[in-house]
């Protein structure tokens, strides 16, 4: 049992999809939990990898392609964990701010959180503030996540903390923003709940935020 | 020394009169580009690529991939007729005003190999394949670098250019997007190939690569590079500047994602990183200063900003040798 935890982990970090799948498969063949597979094999996996990429051991590419063996992983379990509604950990809308269309980090963010379980809705690039609104009264998410890797587009979680507050939709929803200009005392000063510089931290920032916990990423 | 005389005294590794800003020291030509590499208005480009242009700058339009599959790409890239580019014209018109003997004629080269895989099949999927199939991509740098040499020397004959610019970005502000030892065996030896028809016709190669790159920087300075562009403060900036005193000149310096960056920088905080970039890199003697000042219309060089005056002035009053 331990022994395809390690097998699957090691595929993962190797960024070897058919081997992920293949040993996801096994995994579940031997019965065991998705959220089992998930808490042993693929969150370690990144965890190990944010270390690396924070030592320079490792480069953007390494963790791309450990991303889509995870998800090839997820692809595997998902027919499963939907069948358990509510075994999602929480649902994070996430997109890049408007007049940004840098998708690169959000992306990866993205297959991290989905690869920790979280249900993501993707809202893409150059998102105006209304669609961000739109999209927390229609998913009702837990978690609301912005990037922006622009200084010029900074102003646009401004804008988003502000519309969300004239709309009476800030107390429903945590805020997350990140992206290279965006620094947590940028975060404090606009009363965003927290700020996380990187994929890893992100999902345990998102973490914290759906348990309600202040975390090491509040703001 | 006027800026001409003072740029080749630093070149040299001689001690510069006075450490340039890139604004002054410069004519900039970017119509070679905007025919052989990158529309300046947007548009397709010789490839078929298309570009949006932003506030910020311009890009290849997001999700729209040519082919996701390099192993496919000798299907769907043609490259262009350099002799039909109409580059001389470009040049003609460009360098109608130039003044040869006080200022240095810096023609840009955009787009290098790794951006235009990018631009065919968008970045996650270039990044990919440098790892899943490296030898259909060093294919494609092998073919793609003959285009560019061409156009070099295209520019090299019709410009006549003391700097060749050449810009890929490849790396993020923590780190190399690939592994030196796959830009190495990937991307290096087309890169190598390029740097050298530059140098070899006695223009100087001034490499472009924002982010924390400081890894291939040796790299850059062993196949013939003479200057390194867009240093960013994510580098050793300082280690590096004189590690390479006399071999390489590094222009760059700002903060370009910190408060001094910010749409909303004041006068006085725009003051204050330039005169650290002043005091902090000027005394090395190897350095151009390079800001990067925006607002809400994009890059204040471009677009006006009325922060500009008092920034140049005081890079000017602020002692830095
Ligand atoms: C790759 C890149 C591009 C690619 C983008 C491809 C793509 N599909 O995304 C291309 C070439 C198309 C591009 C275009 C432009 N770019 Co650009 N680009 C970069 C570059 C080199 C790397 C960014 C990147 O992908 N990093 C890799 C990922 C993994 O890191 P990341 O994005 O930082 O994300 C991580 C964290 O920030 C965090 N994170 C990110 N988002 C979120 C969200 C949340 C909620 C959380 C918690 C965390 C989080 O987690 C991520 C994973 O660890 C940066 C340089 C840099 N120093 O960052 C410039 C940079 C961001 N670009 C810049 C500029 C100016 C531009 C252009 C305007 C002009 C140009 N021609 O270069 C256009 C902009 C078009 C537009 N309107 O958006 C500037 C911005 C300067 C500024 N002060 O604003 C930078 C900083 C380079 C520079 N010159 O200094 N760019």
């Amino acid at each position: 049992m331990e022994k395809v935890f390690a097998e699957l982990q090691e595929a993962i970090e190797n960024g070897e999809t058919q081997a992920a799948m293949d040993k996801t498969k096994d995994a579940l063949k031997l019965g065991l939990r998705t959220d089992k597979i998930i808490q042993t094999a693929i969150n370690p996996a990144f965890k190990d990898l944010g270390q690396k990429m924070f030592d320079g051991e490792i480069y953007v590419t390494d963790v791309l392609m450990a991303s889509r063996a995870a998800h090839a992983a997820m692809y595997v379990m998902e027919p499963i964990i939907s069948r358990f509604s509510g075994a999602t950990k929480g649902i994070v809308a996430i997109g890049t701010v408007a007049g940004d269309l840098h998708d690169i980090g959000k992306n990866l963010v993205i297959m991290m959180l989905q690869g920790s379980g979280y249900t993501v809705i993707d809202l893409g690039i150059d998102v105006p503030v209304e669609t961000f609104i739109d999209a927390v009264r229609t998913h009702k998410p837990d978690v609301l996540a912005l990037s922006s890797l622009l200084t010029t587009t900074l102003p646009e979680l401004d804008n988003l903390m502000e519309a969300l507050v004239q709309q009476g939709l800030r107390s429903q929803v945590k805020v997350i923003v990140g992206g290279a200009p965006v620094t947590a005392e940028y975060a404090g000063r606009i009363k965003a709940d927290a700020y996380a510089n990187d994929l890893f931290e992100a999902t345990e920032a998102v973490g914290d935020l759906v348990k309600n916990r202040i975390g090491k990423y509040a703001v | 020394m006027n800026q001409r005389e003072n740029f080749f005294a630093m070149l040299e590794g001689r001690k510069p009169e006075f450490i340039p800003n890139i604004m002054e020291v410069y004519k900039i030509c970017i119509f070679g580009a905007d025919r052989a590499d990158q529309p300046l208005v947007g548009g397709l480009d010789a490839f078929g690529v298309n570009w949006v242009v932003t506030k910020e700058g311009e890009m290849p339009e997001p999700n729209r991939f040519m082919f996701e599959d390099i192993a496919d790409w000798k299907e769907y890239v043609h490259f262009p007729d350099v002799d039909a580019l109409g580059i001389e014209e470009a040049a003609k018109i460009e360098l109608a005003d130039v003044n040869r003997d006080e200022v240095i004629v810096n023609v840009y080269s955009p787009t290098g190999l790794f951006e235009r895989l990018a631009a065919f099949m968008g970045f996650e999927n270039a990044l990919c394949s440098l790892v899943e199939d490296p030898e259909s991509c060093q294919e494609f740098f092998e073919a793609f670098a003959d285009y560019k040499i061409a156009c070099m020397n295209r520019f090299i004959d019709a410009f006549q250019p003391d700097v060749i610019t050449y810009f890929d970005d490849l790396a993020t502000a923590n780190g190399l997007f690939m592994s030196p030892a796959v830009y190495r065996s990937v991307i290096k030896p087309s890169h190598k190939r390029i740097i050298e028809a530059v140098t070899s016709r006695g223009v100087i190669f001034n490499q472009h690569t924002c982010g924390k790159c400081e890894k291939i920087i040796e790299d850059y300075v062993e196949m013939g590079a003479k200057m390194w562009s867009s240093a960013q403060v994510s580098n050793d900036l300082d280690g590096i500047l004189e590690k390479y005193q006399g071999r390489l000149i590094v222009e760059g310096g700002w903060d370009s994602s910190g408060p001094a960056s910010y749409n909303d920088a004041t006068v006085e905080d725009i003051i204050a990183e330039t005169v650290r970039c002043a005091k902090q890199y000027g005394p090395k003697g190897n350095f151009i200063f390079l800001p990067t000042l925006l607002n809400e219309n994009g890059n204040a060089i471009f677009v006006g900003d009325p922060r500009l005056a008092p920034m140049i002035e005081a890079w000017h009053t602020v002692d830095k040798l």
